[in-house]
């Protein structure tokens, strides 16, 4: 399947690689940019509020508002924080995004390069990976999941290369040192997605029996192939990372397990622990099938920005094929292709996680976005996967040079529309997205106010959780008193002793082709005006209100 | 084959310069170009956190040049860099010491330091010719790639420069503000409740009006207070320089007797028609 040939002296690795890096930094910028850096999203909020709590309470494992999926980020912020002197917001919103751009492309290429053993495939997957919108998206925003796959990318190159180690017991040590360690690092990063991790793992071992038990059946010799081998020892790992998920849930960090056990059911906390599930998104009941169509302008937009994702995985699932038939029918040797191997029973671990967590989805059963959770890690194995089909296809493939001129033309034409639809859809483009995940200027100074003069009780933010995100933030920076904050409301709850209205929600309901609330608002007090953005506040009904 | 290599001394000297510059900066609280915020913190304050730890600990497991080249030895220093901080706050937190500023930096330093030492005892022992040690690549003669090789360097110099540009400007420059007046009343007590709610007729009611000036700069405001067609107070020429704000206590008496009567604040910018901001309260008139 992939040529095994040294890639000629003169190809230029280093340039290839800067220029992946320059890619993902001018993604970053863009992100960065397009929202003025004025982020306004639940995950950025809940690690944010976590290390901020743990700043005031000057501990981790006591501070009164924990993230219960896992201490890292929070320690990792905190550390940010202190050392060098930025404000959490900056460190959140800019400094790691262009920390993580630097270095994500050289961990994706070095673990692709690993399995692909190809510098050419290695590069083209790190390629492909950067403009992938939802990986873009996730690496981008304040939340854990760009430690967290930066870390498994890294476990999946460790172990890679254990593969190519025979009778080097020391350096053998040293793999599988690191390993535990950065798989420590993950699990601590978010145990529950680590223990979905670990489902994986166990489906790939079992998936791998399967598979050798068929191809090794005529072989009489007793030298196994040693990817047998390899395999076995996953089930080791498995056992080994979950020996640490149970020690870090039940004794580390004692806030994982007050989350693992506030599931009612036995089932929803086994179905945490395997598939991943947040259980605050089922008290949402939000339903992420039907999410496109209320959150982008039309379901072709969404269809048009995420073509390249539908794209990767149809070419990954027919590379996945090809291979798998080419296995199959011993045309590929499993001994010259273990890791190739491993790789195609990877991403099929994570695609049955991913189609089993989408029925227990429309079950209803738990939670309501595990597919989207666990979308990542299959694109994540599906682009090398794509990469490998694609490389082969063009070698195999004897243009003339007329054709060629113009596949290169098509190429590029394809890679500014790409690039185009990632960062349009990583930024949930205001112009295509209904979804709007930054505030303005004076919508932030209105939050700071409030907090300084409002007394307490409810507030209604808008239509939705944009704005009352980022006043969730603001009040956790303004105080860590939890019963000195407001209680914020959106939607219908318009039963709230202050109103918050801007011009940018204005321009929000009339996307959105709502009645405007100006018959609610026009019989309240109006008390703050910047412009651009009101406060309004209910009248006292009673002489016991105030 | 390398051209340049970096002898074991310096690299460690360098890694020493950076933690020590993190010391200092922090120590002394170093404010560099007047901005409030010390840059060398910031940098070095970064590689401490996401590389050199990490770095350290891929040199003390991997000694050798053969076991990984330079991307892989970055990427894992990388990463092991990432799963460092909850081994940090384990300690530091089960020996009940508080994690704040002085304790992280003593930790992160002293983490850099044994496991530093370590990485440079297992590499000193290395034999020189397969010891791992940083190499620039030499200058390759002039082929038909060159021409290929200066486009992609000259390309990528400008971005990382425009990049570097972007990121300083974010880091060092102050958040700009918007062109914006904030205009509110509060009640007696000052907070944004409480106020009153009804008044015998002909009675008066008491308010804190505050313009609050986050324009770029002076300003020169009138203020109006109606009530029914009438106007129940003016002030004009209230001059409110930048950044600053102005409060004052209002007493006013309302002149419409309806059950439900407005008041309206409104704030020009002088010598506009239009009023700049408004505002608008309730009051609740009770019969005689």
């Amino acid at each position: 399947m992939i040529e095994r040939a040294p890639t000629p002296i003169s190809f230029p690795i280093r340039w290839f690689l800067i220029a992946i890096i320059a890619l993902a930094l001018v993604n970053y910028t863009y992100l960065i940019l397009r929202t003025g850096g004025a982020l306004s999203e639940n995950d950025t909020l809940a690690l944010t509020a976590a290390m901020l709590s743990a700043q005031e309470a000057e501990s981790i494992l006591n501070a009164p508002r924990p993230y219960s999926h896992g201490m890292n980020y929070p320690a990792f912020l905190l550390e940010f924080v202190e050392l060098t002197g930025l404000s959490v917001k900056t460190i959140q919103t800019v400094i790691l995004p262009l920390v993580f751009a630097i270095f994500l492309p050289i961990v994706a290429f070095v673990t692709y390069r690993e399995i692909a053993q190809s510098d050419i495939v290695g590069l083209f997957a790190a390629f492909l990976l950067f403009l992938q919108p939802d990986f873009l998206w996730v690496t981008w925003r304040g939340s854990h999941e760009k430690i967290t796959w930066t870390l498994v990318l890294v476990l999946f190159f460790v172990f890679a290369r254990t593969f190519r180690l025979r009778g080097q017991l020391r350096t053998m040590f040293s793999y599988i040192a690191v390993f535990y360690l950065v798989a420590l690092g993950m699990i601590n990063t978010n145990m529950f997605f680590s223990s979905s991790f670990i489902v994986a793992v166990v489906l790939t071992f079992l998936a791998g029996r399967v598979i050798l038990a068929y191809l090794e059946r005529k072989n009489t010799d007793a030298d196994k192939p040693l990817i047998d081998l390899h395999l076995q020892r996953l089930i080791y790992i498995a056992a080994v990372c979950l020996l640490l998920v149970y020690i870090t849930i039940f004794y580390l960090y004692p806030p994982a397990r007050n989350s693992l056990l506030s599931f009612d059911r036995i089932f929803d906390s086994v179905s945490a622990l395997v598939f991943n599930v947040d259980p605050v998104a089922d008290s949402n009941g939000v339903n992420p099938y039907s999410y496109v169509s209320t959150t982008w302008i039309s379901p072709l937009t969404y269809l048009a920005l995420t073509s390249f994702s539908w794209l990767i995985l149809g070419t990954a699932a027919l590379t996945w094929l090809v291979v798998m038939w080419g296995f199959w029918r011993r045309r590929l040797n499993v001994r010259q292709n273990d890791t190739l191997l491993f790789l195609c029973l990877a991403f099929a671990a994570f695609s049955i996680q991913v189609v089993l967590s989408a029925f227990i989805d429309l079950s209803g059963s738990i939670g309501a976005n595990l597919q989207v959770r666990l979308f990542t890690p299959v694109m994540l194995f599906g682009v090398p996967l794509a990469a490998i089909g694609i490389v082969t296809l063009i070698k195999r493939l004897h243009l003339p040079p007329q054709v060629r001129i113009a596949a290169v033309l098509v190429a590029m034409l394809a890679f500014l529309y790409f690039e185009f639809a990632a960062v349009s859809k990583a930024s949930n483009e205001p112009m295509l997205s209904n979804k709007w995940i930054f505030t303005t200027q004076p919508e932030q100074a209105t939050a700071i106010w409030l907090h300084r003069y409002g007394a307490g009780g409810t507030v209604w933010t808008g239509v939705d959780e944009r704005y009352s995100t980022d006043l969730s933030v603001i009040s956790a920076l303004q105080t860590d008193d939890v019963s000195k904050q407001m209680v914020l409301y959106f939607a219908s709850s318009l039963n709230t002793d202050y109103y918050i209205w801007s011009e940018l929600e204005r321009v929000r309901w009339i996307r959105l082709n709502l009645y405007m609330p100006n018959i609610l608002l026009s019989s309240r007090h109006l008390i703050y005006d910047n412009g651009s953005t009101q406060i309004y506040r209910r009248p006292a009904l009673t002489i016991y209100q105030n | 084959m390398r051209s340049f290599r970096l002898s074991l001394e310096l690299e460690y000297a360098l890694i020493a310069l950076v933690v020590l510059t993190l010391v200092i900066s922090i120590q002394f609280d170093g404010t560099s170009l007047g901005l409030g915020l010390s840059v060398p913190r910031v940098i070095a304050g970064i590689l401490c956190i996401v590389f050199i730890p990490g770095y350290l600990l891929v040199s003390a497991f991997f000694p050798t040049e053969s076991s990984l080249n330079i991307p892989q030895r970055l990427a894992l220093s990388f990463a092991l860099s990432l799963s460092m901080p909850p081994i940090i706050i384990f300690i530091l937190d089960g020996i009940s010491l508080p994690i704040q500023l002085q304790t992280i930096l003593v930790s992160v330093t002293l983490l850099i330091g044994i496991v530093g030492a370590i990485s440079l005892f297992r590499r000193w022992l290395t034999p020189l010719d397969q010891r791992f040690l940083w190499g620039l690549p030499p200058i390759q003669p002039s082929t038909s790639r060159r021409s290929i090789d200066n486009v992609l360097w000259i390309g990528i110099s400008i971005g990382a420069l425009l990049l570097l540009g972007v990121i300083g400007a974010v880091i060092l420059l102050p958040e700009p503000n918007a062109s914006l007046t904030e205009f509110y009343i509060l009640s007696e007590t000052g907070v944004a409740a409480s106020y009153p709610n009804e008044i015998m007729p002909g009675a008066s009611i008491r308010f804190q009006i505050v313009i609050d000036n986050q324009e770029a700069q002076p300003m020169r405001y009138d203020l109006n207070i109606e009530n029914g067609d009438q106007t129940i107070y003016a002030a004009d020429g209230l001059e409110v320089a930048r950044g600053e704000r102005f409060q004052r206590m209002v007493e006013v008496r309302p002149v419409d007797f309806s059950q439900q009567t407005l008041l309206v604040f409104r704030l020009y910018r002088s010598g506009e028609a239009v009023a700049y901001r408004t505002l608008r309260y309730w009051i609740r008139i009770l019969p005689s």
